[in-house]
């Protein structure tokens, strides 16, 4: 979610790609994820600036710990004082949890309910026979 | 934890520090080759060079840069040098390097092999360039050729008498065919004349004259008896007189128009004459002319001081112009691909990109910026350069800062250097100034002229040169000042071309120079260019030249003249026998007229005296008598006179009288009328004072 939300010209991205290459983290949904949440943060751009705008400009208190930042080497290279990626970054760390949350039920329900009778398509069956998926599994199962 | 996600990290840094360290510093060197070669348009050759990804340094031992021009020498080459580029820029596409060391650059060095790359086409000169480029070129081509050798004793007079062609026997045919129409004139004016036929007119009448006939003038009546005079037969005589009087008056006139005539004659023949007698001047006049054509093709030097400099020294200045021209065309080429690099301006990033919020103003730097290079090594002749390049950078506006750079020179002998330059490209309008300064230069052997009149070698002198060359925009400016001190010129043995004169010359020429001095400036501003050159050998040169060229010229002149003159003087002699003829025949007719009119005059004169005579001699008797009678008639006139005065004032004394009368009458009438009113007066003056007495009477009782 991170990933498609934050702008990849933002140094945040780094150390998420890190964490996704060395932690145990499922790929394709982390495509998948990426690939949605990159179509919802299009949309929600103009919102990410008013948030981002709101934190850099609006609150006056916060102020100082954005010049702090600003003066901090590396730092900078985040990009956090662009309204944009801080809005979308701001965001996404208020979203980690309940999407965390919501998306594992979501998974547990489907695991139970829907799995079995989507595996069943003639569509889905022709898809997992053809060599596409068999390259893109070996690929999602590199790190199993 | 992912173990293939952490080897996968692994593999990839080993990677990328393999490749660093295998692949890089080769392809580095490569690419910086390849680029330089380009610049250069010959080979650019690094050894051993070494990049460090973690330190960020860049490194090489050696350094050639082949000279296109020549490409088995290096226009130059260095040492080890190195720079670190920092770090922190980078990230931001910046690349900026503190310092840079660039160690034992060397000038003009031998290659080991060719430099040359397959050439591409010629860069063109920038239009700047060009426009310098043609008016040097135009200013070079004003420059008189001048050498001393080519003309001493080598005017070739055969080759320009044969190229020639000799106006002046034709104007000598000319003036010989208006001297005879001229003549012919004179002829025919001279026997239209009547003056002989006119004079034995007027002979006859002034014969016809007779005097004794008016010779008994006598008996002039008194005044009172001469109310008319027409009556007076004496005056009549007297008439008579007057009347011949005029008639030789008017035959001496005429007498007198002869003379003028022929005095008119002669003065016009004089002047015609005196013209004629110019003719040698004339002819003159055309022989110079024919040389001036002579001369013209001799193509002789304008040798004023002001084209002396530019013989000596005009051919070496531009010369460097042109270098200095083409190296600053070559630096503008190369900072135009440097500017290339310059950030074109940000544009606002569009709505959806959001917005940067500055919270620390930070210092904006350039996408290039290489903030020292410091130099050391040898130019040419053993000189220890070391100097600095500052501020290399794409886009001074944004450092505020101009590129500068110094070179100070030494060399084992004292000689020292210093080259200063300043590329400013902040303003709107860009700079580039230099200066080039050099002290104690030894001038030992050293060729300051290829003049032939200077020798060239010079066995003893120091020299100092203060130059400086200054670029704005598409304007330029330079100067250059030189100062030869303690010169002492070597002779050697005379040179074989040289003629034992011109040798002379160039001795005494340089006997008299201990001292050169020299200067230059010149200005290329609004596409106008000017030079001017001076120095102290001007004057010198300038009259040794003249003395030189004079000489050459009074020898072809003579030997020119000497051609003219044998090919003019017949014609001349043929003219001249022409003009004597034909002055005596006229002078000779006009002496006739001369005589007979003079002649003819003084029988004139002697009749007109003779007339006069008598007629001042009867005017002197009538004169007296006219007198006599006047004074009768005055003496009559004053009597008169007396009488009407003494008449006069006798009334006006009766008059006066009458006039005391009357008035002593008025005056006694005014008198008794003066008493009568005083008396009247004091009557009533009275009755008043009694009556205010009255008054004051009765008030008085009445208050009492």
């Amino acid at each position: 979610m991170m990933l498609g939300l934050v702008s990849f010209k933002s140094l945040f991205v780094a150390p998420v790609i890190l964490l996704i290459i060395v932690l145990n983290v499922n790929l394709s949904m982390t495509i998948f994820a990426f690939i949605l949440f990159k179509l919802i943060a299009f949309l929600f751009d103009r919102i990410f600036h008013s948030l981002g705008y709101w934190l850099l400009v609006d609150l006056e208190f916060l102020q100082e710990v954005w010049r702090t930042l600003a003066g901090i080497k590396i730092v900078p290279y985040t990009r956090f004082n662009n309204t944009v990626v801080l809005g979308s970054f701001v965001t996404s760390l208020l979203l980690l949890i309940p999407v965390f949350i919501g998306v594992k039920r979501f998974l547990m329900k489907y695991k139970e309910k829907y799995q079995p009778k989507i595996e069943k398509l003639k569509f889905v069956r022709a898809l997992k026979g053809s060599k596409l998926y068999t390259i893109f599994s070996k690929i999602v199962n590199l790190g199993a | 934890m992912r173990k293939q996600g952490i080897i996968f990290l692994v593999v990839l840094a080993g990677i990328i520090i393999a490749v660093q360290m295998i692949f890089s510093d080769r392809w580095i060197e490569k690419r910086m080759e390849k680029i330089g070669g380009k610049i250069v348009g010959a080979r650019v050759e690094y050894d051993n060079v070494d990049f460090s990804l973690l330190g960020l340094s860049l490194n090489w031992d050696r350094l050639q840069v082949t000279n296109p021009d020549d490409t088995w020498k290096n226009m130059f080459e260095t040492g080890p040098c190195g720079f670190n580029i920092a770090m922190e820029p980078l990230f931001k596409k910046k690349f900026i390097i503190d310092r840079m060391s660039v160690s034992e650059i060397r000038l003009n060095t031998d290659r080991e092999t060719d430099g040359a790359i397959p050439k591409e086409p010629p860069k063109e000169k920038s239009k700047l360039a060009q426009k310098i480029g043609e008016k040097l070129d135009d200013e070079k081509a004003a420059i008189p050729a001048l050498n001393p050798e080519d003309l001493a004793g080598k005017i070739d007079i055969e080759s320009i008498w044969n190229s020639i062609e000799l106006t002046t026997p034709d104007n000598i045919e000319n003036l010989k065919d208006s001297y005879i129409a001229k003549f012919e004139g004179w002829e025919d004016r001279l026997t239209g004349l009547t003056i002989e036929e006119d004079i034995a007119e007027a002979r006859k009448k002034l014969e016809s004259i007779e005097i004794t006939k008016i010779q008994d003038l006598d008996d002039i009546k008194g005044l009172e008896d001469i109310r008319d005079l027409d009556d007076i037969k004496d005056l009549e005589e007297v008439k008579n007189i007057e009347n011949a009087v005029d008639t030789v008056k008017d035959i001496y006139e005429t007498a007198k128009e002869y003379e003028k005539t022929v005095k008119q004659i002669v003065d016009d023949f004089e002047k015609d004459m005196q013209e004629i007698g110019k003719t040698d001047d004339l002819i003159k006049g055309w022989i110079e002319d024919d040389f001036n054509q002579i001369k013209d093709l001799l193509q002789l030097p304008d040798v004023s001081r002001r084209n002396i400099a530019r013989i000596l020294f005009g051919d070496k200045i531009l010369a460097r112009l042109d270098r200095v021209n083409r190296i600053m065309d070559k630096i503008r080429y190369f900072r135009a691909k440097l500017q290339r690099f310059t950030p074109k301006k940000r544009e606002r990033p569009p709505r959806f990109e959001g917005q940067d919020i500055e919270f620390v103003q930070e210092e904006e730097l350039p996408v290039f910026w290489i903030k020292t290079i410091e130099v050391s090594g040898y130019a040419q002749d053993q000189t220890r350069v070391s100097g600095a390049l500052e501020n290399v950078v794409a886009g001074q506006k944004i450092i505020d800062k101009p590129t500068t750079f110094h070179l100070d020179g030494v060399r084992p002998d004292d000689s020292s250097l210093r080259l200063a330059g300043t590329f400013d490209y902040r303003g709107d309008t860009g700079k580039e100034l230099f200066s080039l300064d050099l002290e104690n230069l030894p001038l030992r052997d050293i060729k300051l002229t290829d003049f032939a009149l200077l020798p060239n070698r010079i066995a003893r002198g120091d020299g100092a040169i203060n130059s400086y060359m200054n670029f704005t925009g598409s304007d330029f400016e330079a100067g250059v000042e030189f100062l030869g001190t303690g010169i002492v010129f070597d002779y050697g043995e005379k040179p074989e071309d040289l003629s034992g004169y011109l040798y002379d010359i160039t001795k005494s020429i340089t006997e008299q120079i201990t001292e050169i001095q020299f200067g230059a400036t010149a200005t290329y501003i609004n596409d106008e260019f000017s030079l001017s050159l001076y120095s102290n050998l001007d004057d010198l040169i300038a009259e040794k030249m003249r003395e030189i060229i004079e000489q050459e010229i009074e020898k072809a002149k003579a030997a020119i003249e000497a051609l003219v003159m044998e090919q003019v003087d017949k014609y001349k002699k043929e003219l001249e026998d022409l003009i004597e003829e034909k002055r005596a025949e006229i002078e000779r007719e006009i002496a006739k007229y001369e005589e007979m009119v003079q002649g003819y005059l003084d029988e004139v004169e002697a009749k007109k005296k003779e007339v006069e005579k008598l007629l001042k001699k009867e005017e002197k008797r009538i004169k007296k008598k006219i007198e006599k009678e006047l004074q009768k008639a005055k003496e009559l006139v004053e009597e008169e006179l007396r009488k009407a005065k003494e008449q006069a004032e006798a009334e006006l004394q009766k008059a006066k009288e009458l006039a005391e009368e009357e008035l002593r009458k008025q005056q006694e009438a005014l008198e008794a009328e003066k008493r009568r009113q005083e008396e009247a007066l004091e009557a009533e003056k009275q009755r008043q004072e009694e009556e205010l007495k009255k008054q004051a009477e009765d008030k008085l009782k009445k208050m009492f």
